[in-house]
């Protein structure tokens, strides 16, 4: 059980397809994928649908790539209820928000 | 084991060297005897040809038809004569001239001869009664090495021979030489036999002289190679795997390198000097892993350490009010972990109870942990007992969390503040999982209002819940690490199999204590992650409500 991360940019849109667990060790898999590819993009979709679960530590990277990109538009689409539910428990959509 | 491979390797090298030896032996006695037959034979050769051109001085070539009768034809007399004359040549030549006879052959292959004259010696017939002599005029078949000689006299050789080893049990040689007319044409031949007595004692003598040379050479070769294969081959061999063993048993390099005691360019002074370059890296290497595994043991020492002061942070003593029945467990991931659970009294009838889950695992977590815990505990501890106290004080402690806190590390945080004697229970939730409380028997999660994590936004506004406890009620307080307790299947805990565990143990058991309620929730999660690893810490805190301070029971 590991962490992929497949890339597509459309103009200035990004979006990132996360496949599997983003947990404390692929969370760092994430970050550097996610430092590399939101250099010259204006908004961020995170595509959850192939993530069956996100730790703490995974959360933490997600605070941490939206305070480097600025605060910039990030949203979540596609997240399973698994995941849904660990954002409500922890108010994590006050900072990115969950769409769909 | 040395002395195996000493022996044996002893015993192959000589082994080789002597069938090598044996061998070359033999082909110089074969090559020599060749020789010296030849030589031997070329003596009697000569000396037969010396015998048969005297005989053929008596002879009239012209009268040749006349001696291949049995009685002298036209010539009796002086057939008589030449036969004395011949008789006399064959005494004179003592054992050695046996028999010299006038033959002609006959057809164009020479296949058969007619005998003339034949003078034996006497001795022959001693020695060989059964030998028959043909009067002049017989005609005898004759063989093929005879028919090989006679060609060689037609064609024009001064003699030729025939040797025939072991003819009446001795070796004989037969020399031919040719009777020739005035006009140059081959009338008969005369023969001249002899014994070869001297051949055999002679290519014995010969053969045994070259054994006994050979046999004192192969014991010198053999001492040679021995002393040669001990010197430079057993001895370093010995020391070579003498520094292995030493190696192998001491790690340590020795006082002499083994380079320096074999000293050859061949390859076992490679070996020598791989060997001791392999005892240098592999005792730097032991160095460096020494060091390598004390610096590692100093981690461990100090995670140890670390672990006692974040042990020591928890609250080791349960009975801290009669009215309440507390345990709490945490079982860490790692030496240290991001969990933690509080609880104390603040004042005469009021008592905190805090449970948190930091973001991640290890020494940063643990970090951030005791730094939300010093903070959480001081903030409520100080906090009035009035409405909305408790969630400024989760609020100040929030805004001290997220200063300087580059790294993002966050915490979600259950705090509580219960009233024993009235059983108000006043809540904030900041993130974390929902308590499961239990009434009337069974376990319901608690509802709870929005908050977001602490350490993040440092402007997050907090809102408390609460709630009255009534007795028999009961809190179990978790963090994630039971909710996503892990099998090898990757299938998480849950929330749904915790509601329904909590729930059986409710039905099945009365009055029991909390500890009792721990352990049993701890079974369920052991047995149903099995031989997984942990993957979280795991925190649980359960409190049971004995009895209200206002009521007498």
């Amino acid at each position: 059980m590991s962490l992929e991360i497949t890339k597509s940019v459309e103009g200035t849109s990004l979006t990132l397809t996360l496949n599997g667990r983003l947990d404390t060790i692929t969370s760092q898999e994430f970050d550097k994928e996610f430092a590399a590819s939101s250099l010259n993009v204006k908004d961020i979709t995170l595509d959850f649908a192939g993530l069956e679960y996100i730790s703490s530590a995974g959360l933490r990277s997600l605070l941490k790539a939206k305070r480097s990109f600025g605060d910039g538009p990030i949203k979540i689409i596609h997240a399973n209820e698994v995941i849904k539910n660990v954002f409500a428990i922890s108010h994590f959509s006050d900072h990115i928000p969950i769409e769909g | 084991m040395i002395k195996a491979l000493k022996t044996s390797l002893s015993v192959q090298v000589l082994t080789s060297v002597a069938l090598v030896l044996v061998l070359l032996c033999y082909v110089i006695v074969y090559i020599g005897s060749w020789e010296i037959t030849k030589a031997v034979i070329d003596q009697y050769v000569e000396a037969a040809y010396h015998t048969a051109r005297t005989a053929r001085t008596y002879l009239n070539p012209d009268h040749i038809a006349d001696y291949l009768t049995a009685d002298g034809g036209n010539h009796p007399e002086e057939r008589r004569q030449i036969l004395s004359e011949w008789q006399r040549l064959a005494d004179r030549n003592s054992q050695e001239v046996l028999m010299i006879y006038l033959i002609k052959t006959e057809g164009e292959d020479y296949g058969r001869i007619r005998f003339g004259l034949t003078a034996v010696h006497p001795s022959l017939l001693e020695d060989y009664p059964e030998m028959v002599l043909y009067p002049g005029g017989t005609v005898a078949k004759s063989g093929d090495a005879q028919r090989k000689a006679y060609a060689e006299i037609y064609q024009g050789a001064k003699y030729a021979m025939v040797v025939q080893p072991q003819q009446w049990e001795e070796d004989h040689i037969t020399v031919v030489i040719p009777v020739k007319t005035k006009e140059d044409r081959v009338a008969g031949l005369i023969c001249v036999q002899r014994k070869m007595e001297k051949l055999r004692t002679v290519i014995y003598r010969h053969a045994y002289k070259v054994l006994g040379w050979a046999m004192l050479l192969l014991a010198v070769i053999l001492y040679l190679v021995l002393w040669g294969l001990r010197r430079w081959l057993l001895k370093p061999i010995a020391a070579v795997t003498k520094e292995i063993s030493r190696f192998a048993v001491k790690n340590s390099l020795s006082e002499s390198k083994l380079g320096e005691s074999i000293r050859m360019s061949n390859e076992i002074g490679q070996l020598a000097r791989a060997i001791d370059t392999m005892e240098e890296q592999t005792v730097d290497y032991i160095i460096n892993l020494t060091q390598v595994t004390r610096k590692q043991e100093q981690v461990q020492s100090e995670l140890n350490v670390a672990r006692n002061i974040q042990l020591s942070m928890l609250p080791t003593n349960f009975a801290i009010r009669s009215e309440i029945d507390i345990a709490a467990i945490m079982d860490a991931a790692k030496e240290v972990g991001g969990d933690f659970y509080n609880f104390y009294t603040i004042d005469e009838n009021r008592v905190a109870f805090i449970i948190a889950d930091v973001s991640g695992k290890g020494v940063p977590a643990a970090l951030t942990m005791s730094k939300a815990q010093i903070l959480l505990a001081n903030f409520i501890y100080i906090a009035p007992d009035e409405p909305g106290a408790l969630a400024e004080a989760v609020s100040y402690a929030n805004f001290q969390l997220c200063r300087g806190n580059d790294s993002l590390m966050f915490a979600t945080v259950f705090a509580g503040v219960l009233n024993v004697k009235t059983g108000k229970f006043i809540y904030v939730n900041a993130g974390h999982n929902p308590p499961l409380l239990l009434r009337n028997g069974f376990f319901e999660y608690m509802p709870l209002a929005k908050n977001s994590f602490l350490g993040i936004d440092d402007k997050a506004k907090f809102k408390e819940d609460s709630l009255s406890l009534l007795q028999g009620d009961g809190i179990l307080f978790y963090t994630d690490g039971v909710t996503e307790a892990e099998n090898r299947e990757h299938e998480f805990f849950g929330e749904v199999r915790l509601l329904d565990a909590l729930n059986v143990h409710a039905v099945n058991t009365k009055n029991l204590s909390a500890q009792n309620l721990l352990d049993y929730m701890k079974n369920q999660v052991a047995a149903f992650v099995r031989t997984a690893p942990q993957s979280d810490d795991l925190t649980m805190m359960y409190v049971r409500y004995l009895q209200r301070g206002d009521i007498n029971v």
